[in-house]
């Protein structure tokens, strides 16, 4: 079980390798996509340093449901999955593995970026590193709700516009919290409500989702 | 042994089979004819437990395939319509880093090794995205020399796209299995003798 | 049977409708405005209650695999929609007088929208799914990964609420409620499960027409019209 999940792990950090251009096309999105705030609501910096955190964690969760969609899509139309669910491991350590790997790709280096976007909004120090701690704790549950909609939408028409459709609801609280947090903090408020809540939807979504994506890659197989 | 009862798939409206009866003992190969659309793809795939079937029950060894899923799913191997190779990977890579999720773990030489003999000597080391049809399909194929350990083959086509030197490559690996106690279910639209003894039905 | 609830339905609709707009007292905070909760209300009930039954279908379909259900869970996903719509609208209206704006960030209102989208996703799920056996199913999962976020989103809109701007404004009324404005709500309440049941069994007898024309079992299952 744990050496299937090594496996899968290194198999897609080497395809990731081969195709280097899915992480920098993401990468330039978060950066274009957060670059466009400041020419819309002005380059005042103080107006900037209020909506700065939740511009980048929005941008973050676009990034996120950008990437999205290719998290079992190759694997199913090239077949590698029906080996996955026929291989007699469990399917939700695999499954945890893709997510996890599929996270480490497109997810971790968008949080380790946002801090320099961060600067962009003249956001403090103080503000930049908390910001990079619930981007730590947020985007791995991104990965995980936004999986499950991947596997639902297997080999639907339409696929990755209905993938957002279905998940963004579930994105709210994270958005919530994520980007509550260092508002919160801004305002010398507490912030351990907020991250203890993060690191809950965290665990909570790592035992839960497998079981719904594993599920939801059976029904997309029959 | 397996052991198919009362099976019926329908996909809509369109019956694709109703009431299939059949059994597969250790040793036997088993044939799945029938033209375009008939069913032997989806028959395939109830049999290995990727799909439901509508009605009807697979047994192995005198259990439910379903019930005990996880033990069925270990002694299957299954080789689909798509080779499940990653295109950007080498042919080598590709087995290298599949094989010990099916539970074999050869060593790169033995790896290596069975990919000259299906003749891939010369691009095994190229991502598979260079590759024809053929040569992925023998990519996939080179798989069935480690997969010993499962016993229940169930092949979909595994004739497609092969010249005739891999395809009696491919039919003395088939055999070798059998006779060494295996079983084997495979569909094929086309008409040459594969395994002599293999019983066939016919879904027409 | 639809028939016989689509009456129940009118009727008690009437009846709600007069008890609220002309037996109900005016409200001295906000006048006559307040009389759309008479709408309002029993439609976000509605909204929330349709989208429980819906996933317990969905579920029963899913783990037993009985189609009947899923169907059942099929035929009430628009009116739930409808009925989040219908209260995210008469919200505004009421929140146009009372707020003084057509849309306010406030807790129950963007939990509502939220749900609307969660009927949406749902929807737009089974509609791009062309077997309709593995759309009952994939719609399933999403309904129930649903259920378990509906109180996750709820609590967190309101963390978020509070924290932004202060509960100073809120739907809940003041406890000393007229007994006139009570039996007008439960009435109009009543009308909408009526309508509701109404157009989902005649939904779902379309459904299973649909889907099952040449199945043999439709014979003798006559019992769900």
């Amino acid at each position: 079980m744990y050496k299937a999940f090594i496996f899968i792990l290194r198999k897609e950090l080497l395809l990731a390798l081969r195709q280097k251009t899915d992480v920098v096309t993401v990468l330039f999105f978060f950066l274009i996509v957060s670059s466009l705030f400041p020419f819309a609501v002005g380059p005042d910096l103080n107006t900037l340093k209020i909506i700065g955190p939740g511009v980048v964690w929005v941008g973050a969760l676009l990034c996120s449901l950008l990437a999205l969609h290719r998290v079992f899509e190759t694997d199913f139309s090239d077949g590698s999955l029906e080996y996955l669910v026929l291989s007699g491991e469990p399917l939700t350590v695999l499954v945890l593995a893709k997510i996890g790997s599929h996270w480490l790709i497109t997810g971790l280096p968008v949080v380790i970026v946002a801090p320099l976007i961060g600067l962009q909004f003249g956001l403090s120090a103080g503000s930049l590193s908390l910001l990079l701690i619930t981007l730590l704790l947020g985007t791995p549950v991104l990965s995980l709700m936004g999986s499950i909609g991947a596997a639902l939408t297997l080999g639907v028409r339409g696929g990755a516009a209905l993938t957002s459709i279905l998940i963004l609801p579930f994105y709210v609280p994270v958005l919530i919290f994520g980007a509550g947090a260092v508002v919160a903090d801004l305002q010398g408020l507490s912030i351990e409500g907020h991250l203890s809540i993060l690191i809950a939807m965290l665990c909570l979504s790592v035992a839960l989702v497998p079981i719904a994506v594993a599920n939801a890659i059976k029904i997309a197989l029959e | 042994m397996l052991e198919i009862q009362n099976l019926g798939f329908a996909r809509g409206k369109n019956v694709l089979f109703e009431n299939l009866n059949f059994s597969v003992k250790a040793g036997e190969a088993f044939r799945v004819t029938g033209s375009n659309g008939s069913g032997k793809t989806t028959l395939l795939r109830i049999v290995s437990g990727l799909c439901r079937p509508d009605n009807g029950v697979v047994i192995w060894d005198r259990d439910l395939a379903r019930k005990n899923n996880s033990e069925f799913v270990k002694s299957v191997n299954f080789l689909g319509h798509d080779d499940g190779l990653k295109k950007q990977l080498t042919a080598t890579e590709n087995l290298k880093l599949m094989l010990p999720l099916l539970g074999a773990s050869p060593s790169d030489r033995d790896v290596e090794s069975a990919l000259d003999a299906a003749g891939l000597e010369a691009v095994k080391h190229k991502p598979v995205m260079h590759m024809s049809a053929g040569q992925k399909r023998r990519v996939a194929l080179t798989r069935l020399d480690f997969m010993n350990h499962r016993v229940l083959w169930i092949l979909d086509e595994p004739f497609t796209s092969l010249d005739v030197t891999a395809i009696s490559g491919l039919v003395l690996k088939l055999r070798k299995h059998i006779d060494s106690g295996g079983l084997l279910i495979f569909t094929t639209h086309q008409d040459f003798d594969v395994v002599s003894e293999a019983l066939s039905l016919s879904l027409d | 049977m639809a028939v016989f609830f689509f009456l129940l339905a009118s009727i008690l609709t009437v009846w709600g409708l007069y008890v609220g707009f002309f037996v109900a007292p005016t409200d001295f905070q906000q006048g006559e405005s307040y009389r759309i909760i008479f709408i309002h209300v029993p439609a976000a009930w509605m909204s929330m209650l349709i989208y429980l039954i819906m996933s317990f279908w969905a579920a029963i379909g899913l783990i037993m695999n009985t189609r009947l259900s899923s169907m059942m869970a099929h035929a009430l996903a628009p009116t739930g929609a409808l009925m989040t719509f219908i209260a995210l609208w008469t919200g505004a209206f009421w929140g146009r007088p009372t707020w003084g704006a057509w849309w306010v960030w406030d807790a129950r209102l963007t939990s509502e929208l939220i749900l609307l989208f969660l009927y949406i996703g749902y929807m737009a799920l089974r509609a791009s799914i062309e077997d309709p056996r593995r759309a009952d199913r994939a719609s399933a999962i999403l309904a129930l990964v649903g259920i378990v976020n509906v109180p996750i989103i709820y609590f967190s809109v309101q963390w978020w609420n509070t924290l932004h701007q202060g509960a100073s404004v809120s739907l809940t009324k003041s406890p000393s409620m007229a007994t006139s404005m009570l039996t007008g709500m439960l009435v109009m309440a009543l009308a909408f499960w009526m309508y509701s049941i109404a157009v989902s069994l005649i939904r779902v007898r379309r459904i299973i027409r649909d889907r099952e024309a040449n199945a043999a079992w439709l014979s003798d299952s006559s019992g769900v019209q």
